[in-house]
């Protein structure tokens, strides 16, 4: 379990991470998800002990992670720019992490490269940027670690490819208890893949919930009036957005989906329905309260 | 078993450091194959051409000790490239911490920073002194199969190998000292200059503005020590000396024996210990700062935050007291306040803007920080205005005599520095009796109440003496005085004639000279010469071979001279001058009849003499200044230390200022030969006389063809009015 605790980190004068408190259970897919500038490469970076924490603590299953070596041989970071060493081979890289990862399953490696239709032989300087993305997941899934941190993995990764890796997570996360951190904007990919999110912004962590509880808790509605409707109409839900277009109305509010039902109802409403509600507006709605407003940055 | 593991595991990340940095492995050996085998061959083939050509201009053992130095202790190319290695091995290894890619890849790493480290840090050298060992060895191999392997020592091979890879290490662990302290390579490149060469600079700048104090003596170990604190100039430094021993031991011809190899080695012992020490310090320091270094700071100039500011107050100071004694010294005037204020305000104001420009990678930021800037400054003026303004009383200092032990004493414009030992710039105890040292302190009191004064380097009073106390609590006090004070001079004029002096300083008196002529292959041969310059040497010069009698008339002559009155050779002409290889000229005074004996038995030297029934005719040569050509006739003082007069001729200038007259009248010539004196006595006795102010010389025709040059007259004893009904006759000569 990963457990941070009002952790902060700051370059100069700006705070990059700021007084986080997280839990991550062991064995559950976490997305990482947040404005940029929010902290969640510098908030990988610290949990796979390339930073140290400013102040606070940061513990993976109770100890602190950096320069922790032994805790450090059960965590693999993929960056968001990946390193391969110069002009080196899949099968050097291998090599490589062989001698720092000693349950390195070679096997897999070879099986998942031929299964990628990648090259071990070939400079990986020679691949695409997807390719090297794909060099740097089957490394840090063969090297069998307990915790694996990832930084925008998805990004440049084809959909065929995007499936296969999403796969591959969820068989070791089902077989070895594998706890993927995922930092990710791609929140539909997320969506798909995460048990729980963690939503940073401006360092700070805005909410962490398992995302159906998540999911359950805000909802999407919309609804015609013959009459119009005013804020205090709508007193008894807690409305996170709404929006007006005529007699149309667009709530997202937070709450028990039957009590939001029953709430509209009583309205009197023309017609009323509930919308499949995205990660991606949960993201955009939370940040909007926290002062994020996309419209502030168009208009 | 966990110990063998991390030792298994440390080997394997060690070759594969070494695997990923196999450029240095091709650098080293292409490097090493051109800077050792190269030289070593083309010492080889050009024996053989000597061989060849029969001449044996270069001998087998010369050839063989080149060898041996190229191949251990002496060959700039192997170090230059040793040097090149360690600098862009330190920075090529650990440049990784200046990408924020590479640093996340291998800090993310299950491994310590300490572990990271070491493994990081011995890749170079484990790469780059083993190929240097094989090629050294190598080059032995090839040597010694072309026939050289009798001039080879392995010891001293071995030991070029030590020294070598001593400063290799050194130097490295330098350039990885500054690879860490900086985030970025172009500004790690830019601090490594300042490393190696900072320190060196500062003693300069220091002794530069030390300078202009009137009593400075540069130290003897200034320059030792600021080559010192520079690992790259200190390894060749050491290099040169060390070769200078071999040069040395060849011309005194004991190239042959091994007996300089020991010296070589014990010459460079303390400086290997401090290398080693210095290394290992520094190792240290980068090893805490590696395991301290946020990984964060990739990109940046510096990684850590807090050295920004002493680092940029450091160059600040630095480039403000260069600003001030460049401006003071291009002005002309050493003592230049203004400007050396303004040089020391635009190089301060210069360095902290490049400085904090570069920290922020934003020119705008060049004004940043200012009150750094006010601070940098202001200590850049106290340091500079306190040295020039003589803060510490540098100059005016005085000892207690019962705090000295021993005095040394040289004046430089009192006796001609041509017949002595001259300028030693390691001082050595010359004066131990308590009585010459007291009137070496009262000299010195004299020189200090002097130093208002305005000097007159023409004056019969002036003085330029160098004193060295050294004290009995171990100290030395070292200090030059100029001065025109006559107590002084008559004081320094004493002690200078002391048998302590003399002993010390005086040619005659040189230790290793009776050595030298004890042996027979240095084929010492003594020179007697009259001071007269003729265009024939028939009885003017003549030669002793034999050592013993060379002996002997050296030890009479040291004899005289130690029992000559101060007085007599102060207003005497020496008559002739004893020459050989290994020394100086040493004049003769008439008054040597132990000396001039001893000559008259061993040589047909024969006392010459301008007879007027000989003369044919003279030559007069006027030289007169005008206003225009003033700056063509100046005292040599300002160049020589020593108060000879010469003629600056131009050929650009000197129409007009040279004029010839001929003579021929018998009662004129006599008239003008009576006093005439050979020029080069004048000014190379024991204490050299003034001239005629050198205003007139004369060329002597004889009968026979022949002439007698360089003729002048001691000052007072011109025939004015012969000279002047001459000169009236005299045609302008152009040069």
């Amino acid at each position: 379990m990963i457990q941070a605790n009002q952790v902060c980190k700051s370059f100069g004068n700006i705070q990059a991470v700021n007084q986080v408190d997280l839990t991550i259970r062991s064995g559950e897919v976490f997305g990482l998800i947040g404005s940029n500038g929010a902290g969640k490469s510098t908030f990988l970076r610290m949990l796979c002990g390339v930073y140290r924490p400013d102040s606070g603590k940061l513990t993976i299953d109770e100890e602190e992670v950096y320069e922790n070596v032994t805790l450090k041989k059960r965590c693999f970071y993929i960056s968001d720019d990946q390193y391969f060493l110069n002009n080196s081979t899949p099968e050097e890289m291998k090599n490589y992490y062989r001698m720092f990862y000693e349950n390195f399953d070679q096997e897999r490696f070879h099986k998942l490269m031929k299964g990628f239709d990648l090259n071990p032989q070939r400079k990986i300087r020679t691949f695409s940027k997807g390719m090297k993305k794909q060099v740097s997941v089957i490394c840090g899934i063969c090297t069998g670690v307990d915790y694996l941190f990832c930084d925008e993995t998805f990004d440049g990764l084809d959909p065929v490819a995007r499936q296969a890796v999403k796969s591959l997570f969820a068989e070791d996360v089902a077989e070895r208890k594998l706890t993927p951190i995922i930092a990710s904007h791609n929140l539909r990919e997320l969506e798909d893949i995460c048990d729980h999110v963690g939503l940073l912004h401006k360092g700070g962590i805005l909410l962490s919930q398992d995302l159906e509880e998540l999911k359950l808790g805000i909802h999407k509605m919309q609804c015609a009036f013959t009459t119009p409707k005013t804020a205090t109409d709508f007193q008894g839900i807690e409305i996170v957005h709404i929006q007006q277009r005529g007699s149309l109305y667009t709530i997202t509010a937070k709450g028990n989906e039957e009590e939001i039902r029953k709430h509209i109802q009583n309205m009197d409403p023309i017609f009323y329905e509930i919308l499949p509600l995205t990660l991606e507006e949960i993201f955009i709605n939370e940040t909007e309260v926290a002062g994020y407003d996309i419209k502030k940055l168009i208009f | 078993m966990i110990s063998k593991n991390s030792f298994s595991k440390k080997t394997l990340l060690l070759r594969e450091g070494c695997r990923r940095h196999i450029w240095i492995t091709i650098l080293s050996l292409v490097g090493f194959l051109l800077s050792v085998i190269l030289p070593v061959m083309i010492i080889v083939q050009r024996y053989q051409q000597s061989v060849k050509a029969g001449d044996l201009y270069y001998t087998f053992e010369e050839a063989g000790r080149d060898i041996l130095s190229a191949l251990s202790f002496f060959n700039p190319m192997s170090a230059t490239i040793l040097i090149i290695l360690a600098v862009i091995g330190g920075i090529g290894v650990f440049c990784y911490l200046h990408s924020g890619k590479e640093t996340d890849f291998f800090h993310s790493l299950p491994i310590s920073r300490e572990k990271l480290f070491l493994v990081d840090y011995l890749v170079v050298p484990m790469i780059v002194i083993p190929c240097y060992i094989v090629i050294v060895l190598l080059g032995v191999l090839i040597v010694s199969v072309m026939g050289f392997s009798s001039m080879m020592s392995m010891s001293l091979v071995l030991f070029g190998l030590l020294q070598s890879a001593l400063f290799f290490l050194l130097i490295y662990s330098v350039a990885v000292l500054g690879t860490i302290l900086c985030g970025n390579r172009v500004i790690a490149s830019l601090l490594l200059l300042w490393i190696y060469f900072s320190l060196t600079s500062w003693i300069y700048i220091i002794v530069g503005y030390l300078s202009s104090l009137k009593t400075f003596v540069l130290p003897y170990w200034m320059d030792t020590v600021a080559l010192k604190l520079s690992p790259i100039l200190h390894f060749y430094e050491l290099m040169s000396n060390e070769s200078e021993i071999m040069y040395s031991a060849n011309s005194s011809g004991a190239l042959a024996s091994t007996d300089w190899i020991p010296r070589i080695m014990a010459s460079a012992c303390d400086n290997l210990v401090g290398c080693l020490i210095a290394f290992i310090a520094i190792s240290v320091v980068c090893y805490f700062l590696f395991k301290i270094r946020p990984s964060e700071s990739a990109g940046n100039a510096l990684a850590f935050e807090k050295s920004k500011t002493p680092i940029k107050i450091y160059m600040t100071v630095f480039m403000a007291l260069v600003g001030g004694l460049f401006l003071a010294s291009i002005v002309g005037e050493a003592n230049n306040y203004l400007w050396m204020g303004i040089g020391i305000v635009i190089g301060g104001v210069i360095m902290h803007g490049v400085v904090e420009a570069i920290y922020a990678f934003d020119i705008r930021a060049i004004f940043r920080h200012l009150p750094h800037l006010g601070v940098s400054i202001l200590v850049a003026f106290v340091v500079a205005f306190g040295i020039r303004l003589d803060a510490m009383g540098y100059d005016t200092k005085r000892v207690e005599l019962s705090e000295i032990k021993s005095a040394d004493l040289y004046c430089f414009n009192l006796q001609n520095n041509t017949v002595y030992r001259g300028y030693q710039p390691q001082s050595v105890d010359i004066f131990q009796d308590e009585e010459n040292i007291e009137k070496v302190w009262q000299l010195a009191n004299y020189c200090v109440d002097s130093l208002d004064q305005e000097t007159d380097l023409n004056n019969e009073s002036y003085l330029d003496c160098r004193i060295t106390f050294h004290m009995k609590s171990g100290g030395t006090m070292q200090r030059e005085y100029y001065v025109n004070s006559l107590e002084a001079r008559t004081l320094a004029e004493e002690l200078s004639h002391t048998p302590e002096y003399l002993q010390k300083y005086h040619e005659l008196y040189r230790d290793d000279f009776l050595t030298h002529l004890d042996n027979p292959d240095n084929n010492i041969y003594l020179t007697i010469q009259s001071y007269y310059e003729t265009d024939h040497n028939e009885n003017l010069t003549d030669y002793v071979f034999d050592p013993e009698a060379i002996k002997e008339i050296w030890e009479a002559a040291g004899e005289d001279l130690m029992h000559a009155d101060l007085d007599y050779l102060r207003t005497h002409l020496p008559e002739l001058y004893l020459e050989t290889d290994y020394s100086a000229r040493i004049p003769i005074y008439p008054n040597y009849y132990q000396t001039m004996s001893l000559i008259q038995n061993y040589s047909d030297y024969q006392t010459f003499e301008i007879q007027t029934a000989d003369v044919e005719r003279v030559e007069i040569t006027y030289y007169r200044d005008n206003e225009e050509n003033e700056s063509m006739v100046y005292n040599a003082v300002t160049y020589y230390d020593a108060p000879i007069t010469v003629r600056v001729e131009t050929s650009a200038d000197f129409n007009g200022n040279r004029w010839k007259a001929e003579v021929t009248n018998a009662e004129d010539i006599r008239g003008l030969i009576q006093n005439v004196v050979p020029g080069m006595a004048v000014y190379s006795g024991e204490y050299p006389l003034n001239d005629s102010g050198d205003e007139v010389v004369l060329k002597v025709w004889l009968n026979d063809g022949t002439y007698v040059e360089n003729l002048v007259y001691l000052e007072g004893n011109q025939p004015t009015e012969l000279l002047a009904k001459y000169f009236a006759e005299a045609e302008p000569s152009p040069i």
